[in-house]
């Protein structure tokens, strides 16, 4: 017994080493990286550190930005290291803020830093930052309780839940790099003010090149690929008001018929009520509502399918869900490349007004 | 007493992360990882079910004292030591990933000496203990582990970034012949069945374990779900890149709601009891194996206190554990892991031939003897 005690003992007393204080650590909770001029120190790495409170109450979060060129992530993270006191801890960091210019010049290799770190968790959120990342980082939101949490809570339906903000996780992010047959997507986050203003997003395809997708099509394309609710059906009528529905379910389904020019259909079924309208509209023609409000949003996807499919984007993965269904190998795939900017696309919206909410 | 040789279906089945097995799978995706798993389980299935058959013939005996009704001592000798060599192979090899993946994901700063001391300490303890107390402790933790487990499972399952087009893709391929190694590695999810060679001894014997068609059942869930789930949530191609791949997948779910928000944690927790639970069995079995080899020596298995040899042996083979890990890296000790596993497989086919032959002569001796000698069957009366 004696012995298995002083064992124990022994394991307490080595455990104590490699361990910091928690008020000796900086916790990093907004990283940003930027493409610079410099061909030497292309990265310019900017980090928001959190300022450690006893209080937590809205507006009480501080932060303090630190920032460095350097000629590769990793050195830059390293040299920051001097201009600091306290340990840099990676573990809280949850946002990744990458750099429009960074964007147009990175390779899947810029990644590998990300996801080669044990401590970066791989449910962080990635986005781009516009104009730069740098100014993103900058701006100090008034609403915020603990630093960082105002971008935090703008992704993944944590807080706000809006229909135009799309969110990248970066194992979402490492692995639609390399998957074929879809793209990645990432959302891009403005500077306003003292705020966040996170509604359009980028298609990044496998040729290296960028599509911007308005905050329009960010939303027609979050609802039917990610089959997100709390979105709005629009119908500007002749006379100059529109029809907004509320959605609260929407389903679309995918299927891709083989052939030399591929057709790739969708159908979509939407219900949710009305939010705005003119009176007694609805009972006048409620069926000729939902079948034009259908038709529009049909037309509206259309467009953007075509529009993704003109830059040989693809970040719905038409392609995976077209091995996936006809079981294609490495021959099926080359087929796929070679004839989706000719493929088609049909899609057919079911759109079910449940009712005109509260009043007639 | 069905459910102690279940536990080992279990705990062996959701061990098979610790030993690269999803690794070697999946860089195997398109080469024949699914054809793999899929006569995986028709191979498990027929060593399973023809190993527990052969042992009722030979009941409230391990595998020591059937070897020694047939062979000569030095010959049992050889082959103990062999298959406790085999055993503590694999235990090496577990505590050298897991002082790793826990070192990598709590304290990188940490030496990673230190975790293994600390987890061989733990598993000499445990293995040192009697043949009842292990089987008792295999129950607890268990118990301990499984809320982890489903957790972490419906989780995977109901995570809407996990894209079954990328499963179906990889499912596709299972038209491709597999690998001796694919195979070595799928059948591992099956080899839970092996801890009758030394638990037989407390099962009595009248006893018969029920339920035997949930070994397939077991075994081909477990191996589709470890292999499967970090293509949903990593893709076709991707996948390949991660060595620890399931920490990082647990790493990919995301609790909204929770005190932590990393699913990784909890992973982590459940493997460690499970690597905990491989290393008291493996100890403990290879232990008794070398006392077994002993000529004279007697099975007891409910040994209070235990004597100082369990401590001596566990202690060498802790030993053992710390010298692999002077000379592993990640490197190496993937290509070991994959060794191992090969051998275990031909040990493995070997062991099952050789216990359904010895079960078929005891069947034949026990059908003749009633007739030939009068007096013994009077005596057994």
């Amino acid at each position: 017994m004696k012995r298995i005690v002083l064992a124990l003992i022994a394991c307490v007393l080595a455990s104590g080493c490699g361990m910091k204080d928690i008020d000796k650590r900086f916790y990093v909770v907004t990283t940003g990286i930027d493409m610079t001029d410099n061909p030497e120190k292309p990265y310019r790495i900017s980090l928001r550190l959190a300022i450690t409170a006893a209080r937590v109450e809205s507006g009480s979060s501080r932060t303090e930005i630190q920032t460095v060129d350097a000629p590769s992530i990793a050195e830059g993270v390293r040299l920051l290291k001097s201009h600091v006191d306290k340990e840099l801890e990676f573990g809280h960091c949850r946002m990744f803020i990458l750099g429009k210019s960074l964007l147009e010049k990175a390779t899947p290799e810029t990644m590998s830093w990300f996801s080669r770190r044990r401590d970066i968790q791989m449910i962080s959120y990635f986005g781009v930052g516009e104009p730069d990342a740098l100014a993103v980082l900058k701006v100090e939101p008034k609403s915020e309780r603990y630093p960082g949490n105002a971008l935090f809570l703008s992704f993944g339906n944590e807080g706000t839940e809006s229909p135009y903000t799309i969110t990248t996780f970066l194992f979402d992010l490492v692995r639609k790099i390399k998957e074929r047959g879809i793209d990645p997507i990432l959302p891009i986050i403005r500077a306003h003010n003292r705020t966040y203003v996170i509604d359009k997003s980028v298609v990044a395809n496998k040729q290296g090149q960028r599509l911007f997708l308005s905050a329009e099509e960010t939303q027609l394309f979050k609802m039917t690929s990610a089959d997100s609710s709390k979105s709005e059906l629009v119908l500007p009528m002749e006379d100059g008001t529109r029809v907004v529905m509320y959605v609260s379910q929407i389903r679309t389904k995918v299927r891709i018929s083989a052939g030399d020019a591929p057709t790739v259909r969708l159908k979509i079924k939407v219900s949710g009520v009305l939010e705005e309208s003119a009176p007694e509209l609805l009972e006048k023609d409620w069926h000729g509502l939902e079948q034009r409000m259908g038709q529009r949003f049909s037309k509206q996807v259309e467009e953007l399918l075509v529009k993704l499919r003109d830059a040989d984007a693809d970040p719905y993965g038409f392609g995976l869900r077209y091995l996936a269904q006809h079981f294609g190998k490495d021959k099926e795939f080359k087929a796929w490349e070679a004839s989706y900017p000719e493929a088609k696309f049909q899609v057919s919206t079911d759109v079910r007004i449940t009712g005109p909410g509260v009043i007639r | 007493m069905n459910r102690y040789f279940y536990y080992h279906v279990f705990y062996i089945g959701m061990m098979n992360v610790m030993l690269f097995v999803p690794f070697i799978l999946i860089q195997n995706r398109f080469n024949g990882a699914v054809s793999g798993i899929l006569l995986s389980i028709a191979i498990g299935t027929v060593m399973s079910i023809g190993t527990i058959r052969s042992y009722r013939q030979f009941p409230e005996m391990g595998l020591p004292e059937i070897l020694k009704r047939f062979m000569p001592p030095w010959l049992v000798a050889v082959m103990l030591y062999l298959s406790s060599l085999l055993w503590l192979g694999g235990a090496v090899i577990v505590t050298y990933t897991f002082s790793q993946t826990i070192g990598m994901f709590f304290n990188p700063d940490m030496n990673h000496y230190q975790f293994l001391l600390l987890v061989i300490v733990a598993s000499v303890f445990a293995g040192s203990r009697s043949t009842r107390t292990v089987q008792f402790a295999n129950e607890i933790l268990f118990w301990l582990c499984l809320p982890f487990l489903v957790f972490i499972l419906a989780k995977a399952l109901t995570n809407p970034y996990m894209s079954w087009d990328a499963v179906r893709v990889v499912a596709g391929y299972v038209s491709e012949f597999p690998s001796f190694k694919v195979l070595a590695a799928a059948t591992f999810f099956f080899t839970g069945y092996l801890n009758l060679t030394l638990f037989n001894r407390l099962f009595p014997a009248n006893f018969r374990i029920n339920h035997l068609w949930a070994i397939p059942l077991l075994g081909a869930f477990f191996g589709f779900v470890s292999f499967f789930i970090p293509i949903g949530l990593h893709g076709t191609v991707g996948v390949e890149q991660y060595v620890y791949v399931w920490s990082v997948t647990a790493d990919s779910m995301f609790l909204k709601y929770g005190f932590i928000q990393r699913v990784l944690f909890l992973f982590l927790i459940m493997f460690t009891l499970l690597s905990l639970m491989f290393m008291m069995n493996v100890f403990h079995a290879s232990m008794e194996y070398i006392k077994a080899s002993h000529p004279r020596s007697k099975p007891q298995p409910e040994q209070v206190p235990v004597p100082k040899t369990n401590w001596l042996l566990c202690s060498v083979f802790g030993a053992l554990c710390f010298l692999f890990s002077l000379w592993a890296n990640q490197g190496r000790s993937q290509w070991a892991t994959g060794a191992w596993l090969s051998v275990r497989f031909l040990f493995e086919i070997m062991s099952f031939i050789l216990i359904v032959v010895l079960a078929i002569i005891e069947k034949r001796r026990a059908a003749t003897r009633p007739h030939s000698p009068p007096s013994s069957a009077s005596s057994g009366q």
